[in-house]
């Protein structure tokens, strides 16, 4: 009976998968945020795009910049919301890795996955307002 | 924070079913995300792809999409929870046939305005 007993360990490693699904949710949500970036940062530059834009403002003007910035704020608030979340779940699910027997410990809590929801919606939004104010 | 009525009924779900059921919901979100990347990553780099006003509404098509897809990705979640807690059969969806519609479609149609660009 020398063998120690090993802790509970998922052979599926669902934990450690489930952690890395959320890291590859929060690069994609950084991708999308960092395009509507780029078209403030042209937008204030003064660059003008390559074809005519469908702009609703007139490229340049303090509306059109000011409107920019704004979506580019939003987005970049939904992604920090995203990985807050995916920072907190990460957290979660190493310290669940430990407990596996109660299932209490490790599966998501709804508000997080409202939440992430929301923030997609929200990164959404901001990227329509971009694309109508004319990147 | 209190976790809703529906989270309390029925028994918990073995972990690696609400995982799974977790990174699922994941891959819908990331989806969602690739739409909305996609659409100003073609708004921005891709700005002689269609006339603009074709362009604009293109885009914003698949950024509502996107918005769409990620408010589904989270209801099938909670649709698919309750009947894993009470012992349902999984609720069927058409969410994979509209996506794959949608998916296909917009293939077809930039593939389309790639070839008539002058």
């Amino acid at each position: 009976m020398g063998a120690t007993h090993a802790p509970a360990r998922d052979p599926g490693l669902q934990p450690e998968r489930t952690a890395l699904a959320w890291r590859r949710t929060v690069m994609s949500a950084i991708i999308a945020s960092v395009l509507i970036w780029r078209g403030w940062i042209q937008a204030l530059a003064g660059t003008q795009t390559a074809a005519e834009s469908a702009s609703l403002i007139g490229q340049g003007s303090p509306a059109h910049i000011v409107g920019l910035g704004i979506c580019a704020v939003v987005a970049s608030v939904t992604t920090i919301i995203l990985v807050m979340c995916s920072v907190v779940r990460i957290r979660l699910l190493h310290a669940g890795v430990g407990v596996l027997e109660s299932s209490a410990h490790i599966t998501v809590p709804t508000l997080m996955v409202r939440t992430a929801s929301a923030a997609i919606v929200a990164l959404a939004l901001a990227t329509m307002c971009a694309m109508a104010l004319g990147i | 924070m209190r976790e809703p009525a529906w989270r309390r009924t029925g028994t918990m779900p073995d972990y690696r079913f609400s995982l799974a059921n977790e990174r699922t919901f994941l891959a819908w979100v990331r989806t969602a995300l690739a739409l909305l990347a996609g659409a100003v990553a073609i708004d921005q780099l891709a700005p002689e792809i269609a006339p603009p006003v074709v362009r604009i509404i293109l885009c914003m098509v698949l950024a509502l999409i996107g918005a769409v897809l990620a408010v589904v990705s989270y209801r099938r979640w909670a649709h698919q929870e309750q009947a894993m807690r009470n012992d349902e059969e999984l609720p069927h969806s058409w969410l994979m046939l509209g996506m794959t519609i949608v998916v296909s479609l917009a293939a077809i149609v930039f593939a389309v305005l790639i070839m008539v660009r002058p």
